[in-house]
């Protein structure tokens, strides 16, 4: 296990060094930062000085490696726009987005799951369309949309919730439901897909045959067989938690690191926005890693292997 | 039957004389009302100019006072004033060509509780704070918003002359622009530039408390301000980036006003009892402009046939259901005596731009033309107008929409749309500032300006109001049409909206003003 989790760190750094090194040539070429942040109006003497400020004016080899040098320490600069140290604004802005993230995603699965599993038990039934025209709908309209209509019914007609800001918790209310709409949409398709191609396989029929009783039969064979298709998609939408937020930040003026993301690209904030996308990677590199390694514990046979 | 005795009378006395000499304070404090605003950005500095932006100066203004304070609703004005009054300046009086004497209003503290003396005033238009080769390096528009200042001197504890190199009759107007705001100097050396940007120190009605960065912005009032006292216990400008979102937050009670609508907005508002919209036309304006140093648009014919082929009533029309303003020329009426109301409408004539565009030997290759998405409001549909109507007229226009934080090579551009602010209650702003020599236009992107029109420029930088300076301007603009270094469209119209228990008014620039101009029904 030490050996697997090693070559899986191996890989990670490797991932980590090649997105910084691309992000960063990337960001150099996307436009002068100069211009965004002083504006149209700044003399050329302005920008020059701007960018000896901030040691644009080197080589972009000669930035990059004075860019490493500092990030591996901890320290990834400063803001361009507002001279704020950038660990802080990430800091800063990651418990808000997981705030409303986190929360939408475990309700997202507390919802999706259990309705994928009534939709497969009770398959072509009213149920079954009701919960699949649920899910479909939920899964098709954009997230942006899904976030003003529930801002028209419950802040604009009921005017039972708060339509922006991120003031208190009831300001959490309308994005976390947003967002969880939209997963669970997608977990619960899943969620029956998965388990209508277990309950098909000759092995449940062995054990109807046998008389087990249905309840048995999904709790323990069908589910667990299902698991792993599921913690992978499960998986996959988790990358997004950090970064996936970012349009429901928007509508609901939520300034969490999405918010903060789309702030930085707009203004050329490069300080800011190479070490969001840095974090982004770790995090999905993270999720990847705990995912493979919670196959190793479902599945005896990719245990065994390694 | 009431029952009382001495002590009990002396302590009633006792609070009847405390409450007859507080009650119109408390009575005051307790009547106003916690003002919200719904806002669609925020600027990333509160530093008085690093925060020149058009979502800075609303917050900024009011966190700040200058020495003379443009009044918007001088003289019955609806909200388009021009007049300046004295503010941290009690009384001016003009010295020579190149100087004005002030006199300090005395007593007046920073909201940390120090005086505001010559010292600060100096200090806030000296070459150490705005327009040196140090400056530039922590407020880099300093100088670029900077008549040619010299140092300034002070003569005593409250008077001080602002003077400039070469001779300027616009240092009152400057003062009263946004380059004015006073800083306190000790407080303001001590932090530095970046970090005063985030803990902001003035004399204004409204103290600053708290910048969340993309979040929301806080100030709360300065219970001793010199002036009239402020009417809203706090300001907190929340950021609500979507359009819909701020109308849905108003409409749910959230906010008193929101900013940055449009006038498509205005019905769905409107039809609210409790709600209203307020525009205004501000003083900027939409233009395109051109790379010179591309030989696509080197034609001065082939510009001229571009801003003839636009039909720009029909797009005020279409776009801003006629609420947008079309100037005539380089002129608007907030230039005050720089303002020519005579003068001429631009020409639309489909028949010369043909001509012109034969004349000018156009091949028909495609000629782009570079727009960031809507980041000026309707850029988008108005580009696709107008290449209708430049099509009618033989010349073929391409679009290149770029995306928000990403800045095309200057060598990739010939035509890319552009605003600007009319910051100077003068016609210096902005055909001299961003046209002139040594600026932008000329430097920057190529344009060879006629040597009449530089001397021009110097000139009116110069020169008093009057019929000199008046006919200077007039033929300025005429060169200015004639070679088009940019062809002007319209004045946008800002729309805000409000609640109808919040007597407030919008102003034509940038900006918001709350003195004396703020109640609660």
């Amino acid at each position: 296990m030490t050996g697997f989790i090693l070559s899986k760190a191996v890989r990670a750094f490797a991932v980590l060094f090649s997105t910084a090194l691309f992000v960063f040539v990337v960001l150099r070429f996307s436009g002068d930062p100069a211009e965004r942040m002083l504006g149209e109006f700044a003399t050329p003497e302005a920008q020059a000085a701007f960018r000896t400020l901030w040691g644009l004016d080197k080589s972009i080899p000669e930035q990059f490696l004075i860019y490493l040098q500092h990030a591996i320490q901890g320290d990834f600069g400063k803001s361009f726009a507002d001279g704020r140290d950038v660990f802080d604004i990430i800091t800063q802005s990651i418990p808000k987005t997981l705030t409303v993230s986190v929360s939408a995603f475990i309700i997202a699965i507390l919802l999706g799951i259990p309705a994928g599993i009534v939709a497969a038990i009770r398959r072509d039934s009213a149920i079954d369309r009701l919960v699949m025209a649920t899910a479909v709908l939920g899964h098709s309209i954009p997230m942006f949309l899904v976030g003003l209509i529930f801002i028209f019914i419950f802040a604009v007609w009921l005017r039972v919730l708060p339509s922006s800001g991120s003031s208190t918790w009831r300001h959490a209310i309308l994005p976390i439901a947003t967002f969880a709409l939209y997963n669970a949409a997608s977990i619960s398709r899943f969620a029956r897909a998965t388990l209508i191609e277990v309950l098909e396989q000759p092995y449940i029929a062995a054990a109807r045959g046998d008389g087990i009783p249905p309840s048995e039969i999904i709790l323990r064979h069908a589910l667990p067989n299902a698991a792993i298709p599921l913690v992978t998609m499960l998986g996959i939408l988790a990358t997004s938690l950090l970064g996936g937020t970012v349009l429901v930040e928007t509508v609901f003026a939520w300034t969490g690191i999405g918010a903060q993301f789309v702030r930085a690209v707009g203004q050329g904030d490069l300080n800011v926005v190479q070490a969001m996308i840095l974090v982004f990677t770790v995090f999905v590199v993270m999720i990847n890693l705990t995912v493979e390694i919670l196959y190793a514990f479902l599945n005896p046979k990719i245990r065994s292997q390694q | 039957m009431i029952k009382t005795d001495r002590r009990r009378f002396l302590i009633g006395a006792s609070v009847a004389a405390l409450a007859s000499t507080t009650s119109i304070k408390f009575a005051f404090a307790a009547d106003r009302k916690a003002l919200k605003i719904g806002v669609n950005g925020l600027p990333s500095s509160l530093e008085p100019i690093n925060g020149i932006s058009n979502t800075g100066p609303r917050i900024i203004n009011q966190i700040f006072d200058t020495l003379l304070r443009r009044d918007y609703f001088a003289d019955g004005a609806k909200g388009n004033g021009i007049k300046l009054m004295p503010a941290l300046a009690e009384s001016f009086e003009r010295i020579d060509d190149k100087s004005v004497r002030f006199k300090l209003r005395q007593g007046v503290k920073f909201h940390n509780g120090t005086e505001m003396t010559a010292e600060d005033v100096a200090f806030t238009f000296s070459s150490g704070r705005l327009w040196g080769d140090e400056a530039i390096k922590t407020v880099p528009n300093g100088r670029n918003f900077s008549p040619n200042w010299d140092e300034p001197v002070v003569e005593d504890k409250h008077t001080v002359v602002l003077r400039t190199k070469t001779p300027s009759y616009l240092i009152e107007k400057y003062l009263g622009s946004w380059l004015g705001p006073i800083v306190p100097k000790e407080y303001y050396k001590s932090l530095g530039a970046v970090a005063f940007g985030n803990k902001p120190i003035g004399t204004g009605p409204y103290k600053f408390k708290e910048l969340v960065a993309n979040d929301h912005a806080t100030l709360e009032a300065n219970e001793s301000y010199w002036g009239e006292k402020p009417t809203a216990s706090s300001i907190t400008y929340q950021v609500v980036a979507e359009p819909a979102t701020r109308v849905a937050g108003l409409i749910s009670g959230e906010y008193d006003i929101i900013t940055t609508l449009t006038p498509d907005d205005m019905a769905l508002i409107d039809g609210y009892d409790d709600l209203e919209t307020r525009g205004t036309l501000i003083e900027n304006v939409h233009m395109f402009t051109f790379n010179f140093n591309n030989p696509a648009v080197q034609s001065k014919a082939l510009r001229r046939a571009m801003s003839l082929a636009i039909n720009r009533p029909l797009m005020v029309e279409a776009l801003w259901k006629g609420k947008a303003s079309i100037p005539n020329g380089f002129n608007f009426p907030s230039y005050g005596a720089s303002f020519d109301p005579k003068r001429k409408p631009m020409e639309y004539n489909v028949e010369e731009a043909k001509r012109l565009v034969k004349e000018s030997g156009y091949d028909g290759k495609p000629i782009t033309y570079h727009t960031m998405g809507n980041y000026y409001a309707n850029a988008v549909p108005a580009l696709m107008m107008m290449i209708e109507m430049w099509k009618a007229v033989g010349v073929n226009v391409v679009p290149t929409i770029y995306a928000p934080g990403t800045t095309p090579k200057d060598s990739d551009i010939m035509i890319r749309n552009w605003s600007n602010g009319q910051w100077l209650t003068d016609g210096l702003t902005t055909m001299v500032s961003e046209f002139g020599p040594g600026r932008g236009i000329q430097k920057r992107w190529g344009w060879k300006a006629p040597i009449e029109f530089n001397d021009l420029c110097d000139k009116v930088a110069q020169l008093k109001d009057g019929d000199e300076r008046s006919a200077a301007f007039n033929r300025l603009r005429d060169i200015f049409e004639d070679e088009a270094p940019a062809v002007l469209l319209y004045q946008p119209f800002d729309v805000y909206a409000a609640r109808k228990t919040v007597q407030w008014s919008p102003v034509s620039f940038e900006t918001m003003e709350f003195r004396g101009n703020l109640n609660f029904k």
